[in-house]
């Protein structure tokens, strides 16, 4: 753990631009992928490299890589697939920080995975419900179950990569 | 370096996450089952709204197809049959509204986020639209 902090700096910010970059590719990625019932809501692959960044460099990162990528929705897909998604991954960072943080290790990178994309959906959710009104309610169960297996996915490739991102800390 | 080493002792899948997945799916399917239970012998009515507040209402009848515009802003082309509604036509970015499709039972929802735009149909008994609203 012996390094300057500029060298720290720099391996932390080289690491966030790259899940930043990531994030990109997975949010056109899933952009092919057909639509959600609830409008701009998106399954949250994207959310892999917000996991990512926070397994390695705590909230900080993972709020660096979900503010990245509510600006890549901005200028990709326009202000309101942009408020979607940066109320679903800022919620789904805070989450899967809590979970980590208090789980006392019972969760696994699934487990993480789910929570995160759970909460992905439910912040769209909450933030459909003030745009469009009560009518969204309807489709609180389907993302749900979308949810399970899309934080499924996330979380096992999570727990492939992160080993080699850590690797880099060092 | 706490957090990551709290990272790197988990599994990939621990048994919390099996409940975990259990648990949101039990929920699920029960949330949706008590949306669809009221659904019998009723008729069907549109509900359009802007901003969440109901512009117009239409209860679907037994005559030919026919279009309406529910919104003047995107233009947006409501096509009524007699057991569901397409949007047909919405001048929005994503087309979303559209590519949803027809919706047939009381409950289910077409959302244009763009325009603001949400339709919802609910069932009506039929003799009485005014004193019969189940949803």
């Amino acid at each position: 753990m012996k390094k300057s902090i500029s060298r720290y700096n720099a391996a932390a910010f080289a690491r966030i631009a790259v899940l930043c970059a990531a994030a990109a590719v997975l949010s056109i990625l899933e952009g092919i992928l057909p639509d959600l019932p609830v409008p701009g809501a998106k399954l949250g692959l994207a959310n892999l490299a917000v996991m990512t960044a926070l397994c390695t460099d705590g909230l900080k990162g993972g709020f660096c890589t979900a503010v990245f990528k509510g600006f890549f929705a901005l200028v990709t897909r326009g202000p309101a697939a942009a408020i979607m998604s940066f109320s679903g991954s800022v919620l789904s960072t805070l989450a899967m920080w809590l979970a980590i943080k208090y789980d006392r290790g019972k969760l696994g990178f699934i487990g993480i995975g789910i929570t995160g994309a759970v909460f992905h959906n439910i912040g769209q959710i909450i933030t459909a419900y003030i745009i469009i009104g009560d009518t969204v309610r309807y489709y609180v169960p389907y993302l749900i179950i979308a949810a399970v297996f899309t934080g499924a996915v996330t979380g096992i490739v999570n727990s492939i990569i992160l080993p080699y991102y850590l690797k880099i800390n060092n | 370096m706490a957090l990551s080493d709290n990272i790197k002792s988990r599994k990939r899948l621990a048994a919390s996450d099996v409940v975990l997945a259990f648990v949101l799916v039990s929920v699920s399917v029960l949330m949706t089952a008590l949306q669809f239970k009221n659904t019998g012998n009723t008729a069907l009515k549109a509900v359009v709204k802007k901003n969440g507040v109901t512009v117009q209402s239409v209860v679907l009848q037994d005559r030919e197809p026919y279009e309406m515009c529910i919104d003047e802003e995107y233009n947006i082309i409501l096509y009524i049959e007699k057991n569901g509604v397409t949007i047909a036509r919405s001048d929005c970015a994503d087309k979303i509204c559209v590519n949803t499709g027809k919706i047939t039972k009381p409950g289910q929802t077409i959302v244009c986020l763009p325009a603001r735009v949400s339709v919802e149909l609910q069932g009506v008994t039929a003799v009485n639209e005014l004193d019969g609203v189940t949803r």
